[in-house]
């Protein structure tokens, strides 16, 4: 019996220690399992970690050889290997070409001229985008274009004296956005007279602007002997559409360009105020028909409007006692009220309301004009002239002199719309004025006819002279091939357009032959407007000098300014 | 009756007891050791197909975390409908492209392409080129499948 007891015990051990050791087997195996696949994901996680790490920078890229040269930078803390170079031409011109690499970097380190060698070619006028591939799977990408977003500034002085050399610098500057080179950045500036170049562009070019980047080329000229207006064009070679700046030297004595420097118009109005809008003088007094064009305007720059009440001119008898002016020949402007323009007892030419004022709206310019005769044989004399203006904002006045005799002439100054219709006088009421109204904001090239009219019966020996004062906001005035013909046509000469210190400009210009007969001539000349986010008022002056009239007063000046209106 | 007798009469009757013990003991032995033998073929050949799956498990899961692909470069061919591809292997074990498929981001309209000879060793590249009637400026997302169906997604706009 103690036997058999002791087989059974047997069996069951056997069977123990196969269960125990299979299962201990197995639970070994998953443990072993399990710990294998932590350590996959843990060395992968270190993959990743080491990935993120990695960091490359292409600092910069150049074309030398007609290869690509670039410098990559490692930035981050491991040590990279560049594996391949891939180079996709944008302008689809070459399919997509690649190179492969074996440069390793230590953190911190660079490498110069990859790109050279490979294979790879590259011109400067084409568009490329690099991209460097690291082993550990980072890409870093560039761009070498010329075809980038930049801003080209052109530095020179407004105006030069005459044979003195002056410099011209080109600025330009990367401003891409996203890192881009442009490689072999060759400046070009060119202008429109025949300068002589004393230095040329120095540098003559640079391998490369990097992203915000600003490069300077200066070249210096020497002016040229006549007054003249140099525009320049700067840019550079391969730059994209519209990649160019216009700017405009003037070549003249200094003291000319400051004559009309003070002018209170010389930039935009601020202030309600009469614009002498249109002054005749001289005037001549014989039987003959005068048709003197008076203008006033009242300039409103106000957010509000402004209410008139009355416009006088007032002109005090001559010492012979006559009074200078006769009941008017038109009422022009306003039409309303029917008692509007007229001689009254006290011999004033006045416009007067009645009970319904006229109104100038905000941020313009209200126009009352009339044409006046004169009687015969008035003595020479300059007869003072008041202007008075009872408005909503105050009582406005403004004081002038006009020259007044039977052998004078009647010289009228005033803008008109229609050139044409100059030739064959009378001149319509619709197209003399004082007044430009809703030009657009940024409209390019704007015309302007300065008139100036004979309308006597003699004939005034002398040229006329105009002097027109244009505020600073204007840019780019000139005359202009197209221009000059219409100006040639009615008998000017070339004008002379000069820049003041405050930036206005001013265009003297006089009649080519030495009297001025009866009729008008227009002269045009176009300007850049301003841009503007609000209606804005500005004021073009006008001033007739007569330098060759010996029989009058030479302080004798028709006066016009003209009153323009901006808008958004 | 003698004591010779006697001692025979009980020796004959110990010996009748014991063969019956015996006999009865055998058979649960065997019975149990039977028993015994199945439960353990039993136990063991689950385990081995707890193991198999643990391995297989443990084996997929392993090659799926190591299996990386860098889509290194992607370019739309200018002179036809085609689309090309440089694939990186940037993992630590072999892996098998079998699918790419390209989707119009604008449309959602999805085109897919297979590849039996998708195969890449660790550290290696591969280009393939799918015929493909890409629009010119439009987004596109390409999604690329292995074998082990891990999945990788890049999106490129066409030129």
């Amino acid at each position: 019996m103690r036997y058999r007891r002791g087989l059974s015990t047997v069996v069951g051990a056997v069977f123990f220690i196969i269960a125990t050791t299979t299962v201990i087997t197995y639970i070994t195996y998953s443990m072993n399992s399990i710990d294998n696949f932590s350590q996959s994901v843990i060395v992968s996680e270190a993959q990743n970690i080491d990935r993120g790490r990695e960091e490359i920078t292409i600092s910069q890229t150049t074309i030398n050889n007609g290869q690509f040269n670039m410098t990559v930078v490692n930035t981050g803390s491991l040590p990279v290997h560049l594996t391949r170079l891939w180079v996709t031409n944008q302008d689809g011109v070459t399919a997509d070409q690649k190179a492969d690499l074996d440069i390793n970097l230590n953190p911190g380190q660079q490498q110069y001229n990859i790109g050279q060698s490979t294979g790879i070619s590259a011109v400067s006028t084409a568009s490329y985008n690099l991209k460097v591939v690291t082993e550990r799977g980072n890409i870093s990408t560039f761009q070498v274009s010329p075809n980038t977003s930049t801003r080209i500034q052109l530095v020179l002085p407004s105006t030069v004296g005459p044979d003195t050399t002056f410099r011209v610098t080109t600025l330009i500057t990367n401003n891409s956005t996203s890192p881009n080179n442009i490689a072999n950045l060759i400046p070009t500036l060119t202008n429109n007279a025949t300068l002589v170049e004393t230095s040329p562009n120095t540098p003559a070019s640079i391998a490369t602007l990097p992203q915000g980047n600003t490069v300077a080329f200066t070249s210096v000229y020497t002016a040229p002997s006549t007054p003249t207006v140099i525009q320049f064009n700067a840019s550079y070679a391969n730059a994209p559409t519209g990649s160019y700046v216009l700017s405009t030297i003037r070549a003249e004595t200094v003291t000319a360009a400051e004559e009309a420097s003070n002018s209170q118009w010389s930039q935009a109005a601020s202030r309600v105020g009469i614009l002498i809008s249109g002054i005749p003088n001289p005037v001549e007094t014989s039987s003959t028909t005068n048709t003197v064009r008076f203008g006033i305007g009242i300039i409103n720059p106000l957010d509000r409007p402004v209410q008139i009440y009355s416009v006088t001119i007032h002109m005090p008898a001559t010492t012979s006692g006559n009074y200078p002016f006769k009941t008017p020949l038109g009422a022009v402007e306003p039409s309303t009220p029917s008692t509007n323009w007229a001689l009254t007892a006290d011999k004033v030419i006045r416009w007067q309301s009645g009970v319904s004022p006229a109104t100038i709206p905000s941020k313009s310019v209200g126009q009352f004009r009339v044409t006046l005769d004169t009687p015969n044989n008035l003595s020479n004399q300059e007869i003072l002239t008041m202007i008075q203006v009872l408005s909503s904002e105050g009582k406005l006045s403004a004081i002038y002199s006009i020259s007044s005799k039977n052998t004078f002439s009647t010289i009228n100054v005033f803008y008109t719309n229609n050139t044409a219709s100059l030739i064959t006088p009378p001149i319509p009421n619709n197209n003399w004025g004082y007044l430009y109204e809703g030009i657009k904001s940024g409209t390019i090239g704007q015309t302007f006819n300065a008139t100036v009219e004979n309308a006597g019966g003699n004939t005034l020996q002398s040229k006329v002279k105009l002097i027109l004062l244009i505020p600073a906001d204007f840019k780019e005035v000139r005359t202009g091939t197209a221009l000059d013909v219409i100006n040639a046509a009615s008998g000017w000469a070339d004008p002379v357009i000069s820049t003041n210190p405050d930036g206005s400009t001013v265009i003297n210009v006089e009649t080519s032959t030495s009297s001025f007969g009866l009729g008008a001539k227009a002269f045009r000349y176009a300007a850049d407007v301003p841009t503007v986010t609000d209606t804005k008022l500005y004021v073009f002056q006008t001033t007739t000098v007569y330098p060759t009239w010996s029989e009058g007063n030479i302080i004798s000046s028709a006066l016009s300014e003209a009153g323009i209106q901006v808008i958004p | 009756m003698n004591n010779y007798q006697l001692r025979k009469m009980h020796l004959d009757k110990k010996t009748k007891r014991g063969l019956s013990s015996i006999v009865t003991g055998a058979i649960l032995l065997s019975a149990v050791a039977v028993m015994g033998v199945v439960i353990v073929i039993w136990a063991n050949s689950n385990l081995v197909k707890h193991q198999e799956n643990l391995d297989s498990t443990v084996s997929d899961n392993f090659n799926k975390i190591n299996e990386k692909i860098l889509i290194e470069h992607v370019w739309f061919d200018q002179n036809g409908p085609v689309i090309n591809m440089t694939l990186n292997n940037i993992g630590t074990v072999g892996l098998n492209v079998t699918t790419i498929k390209i989707t119009d981001i604008t449309s959602s309209q999805t085109y897919s392409f297979t590849h039996t000879n998708g195969g890449i060793v660790p550290g290696g590249s591969i280009s393939l080129t799918d015929p493909f009637g890409w629009v010119a400026n439009t987004p596109y997302k390409i999604l690329i499948s292995s074998a082990r169906d891990t999945q990788f997604e890049t999106q490129v706009v066409s030129p």
